[in-house]
């Protein structure tokens, strides 16, 4: 006779959620969805936050928010999805906020008219790495060629992450292409 | 370009912290406890609130009135 952890790593995403809908604290349901998904939650955080402690305080923050909204999962996507999207989410709003942050640091170092021509124009030099590349882009297009690129996802599945429509998260990634080729002609 | 983009896969991630599911537990568990003392807290005070209004609203009548509610009657 199979045990209730085996019972619970052989359901899918979907009747693993509603276990962990059921249980009224964090359960062996809700250490099951853990475990599942802990990989591809520490990916897409360390993908988009590119910080080692960062990404665990987001993939943290996710989990935290999947157990107190778990009854909201409404069943328009699939489970794994929604998973994505709240991760994906959670490093934008901390991504965003660290932004702001720095911005108000450096507002206070050096003055507001110091810092306009920075963020306007490229870093000197188009051999800068990747990242810092991506980083001249606005925070979603950065996610969007992240999760594109960096872990194959497919438009359909970004489409579904970031609420928009597969043509225009085509035409989104795109955009951040040329964005980027306008800016770093050499790479 | 299509080569610069396909090199973000090449990118090392690392793992997760080995005490991150512990971390996560204590992270929920304090949560939780807050959630809990912040009901608590709110539904106490509503009580309390309605306990003494109920006294206030009755000192109010007796003084104006200079008679106590008729306990029969409620």
């Amino acid at each position: 006779m199979p045990s209730a952890s085996n019972d619970l790593a052989n359901c899918s995403d979907e009747q693993l959620a509603a276990e962990v809908a059921r249980e009224s604290s964090d359960g062996p349901a809700f250490v099951a969805l853990v475990e599942r998904f802990r990989p591809r939650v520490w990916r897409i955080c360390f993908r988009l936050l590119n910080n080692e402690q960062d990404a665990a305080d987001a993939a943290q923050e996710v989990f935290l928010r999947l157990f107190l909204h778990r009854a909201r999962f409404a069943g328009r996507s699939k489970y794994a999805t929604w998973v994505h999207a709240v991760a994906v989410k959670t490093c934008l709003t901390m991504r965003r906020g660290r932004g702001r942050r720095l911005r108000h640091e450096n507002i206070a170092a050096e003055g507001w008219e110091a810092q306009q021509p920075a963020k306007a124009t490229a870093p000197e030099g188009a051999s800068l790495d990747l990242l810092a590349m991506l980083d001249t882009l606005s925070e979603e297009d950065r996610a969007l060629l992240l999760l594109k690129y960096a872990e194959a996802y497919e438009y359909e599945e970004l489409a579904a992450i970031f609420e928009i429509s597969v043509s225009a998260c085509k035409m989104r990634i795109s955009r951040a292409r040329e964005k980027l080729q306008a800016r770093f002609p050499d790479s | 370009m299509k080569d610069f983009l396909e090199q973000l896969a090449e990118l090392d991630v690392r793992e997760p912290p080995a005490d991150f599911d512990r971390q996560l537990h204590r992270r929920l568990n304090r949560t939780l406890l807050v959630q809990h003392l912040l009901d608590f807290v709110v539904g106490g005070i509503a009580w309390s609130l309605g306990h003494f209004l109920r006294a206030t609203l009755g000192w109010l009548l007796f003084t104006i009135t200079g008679r106590f509610p008729d306990r029969d009657k409620r």
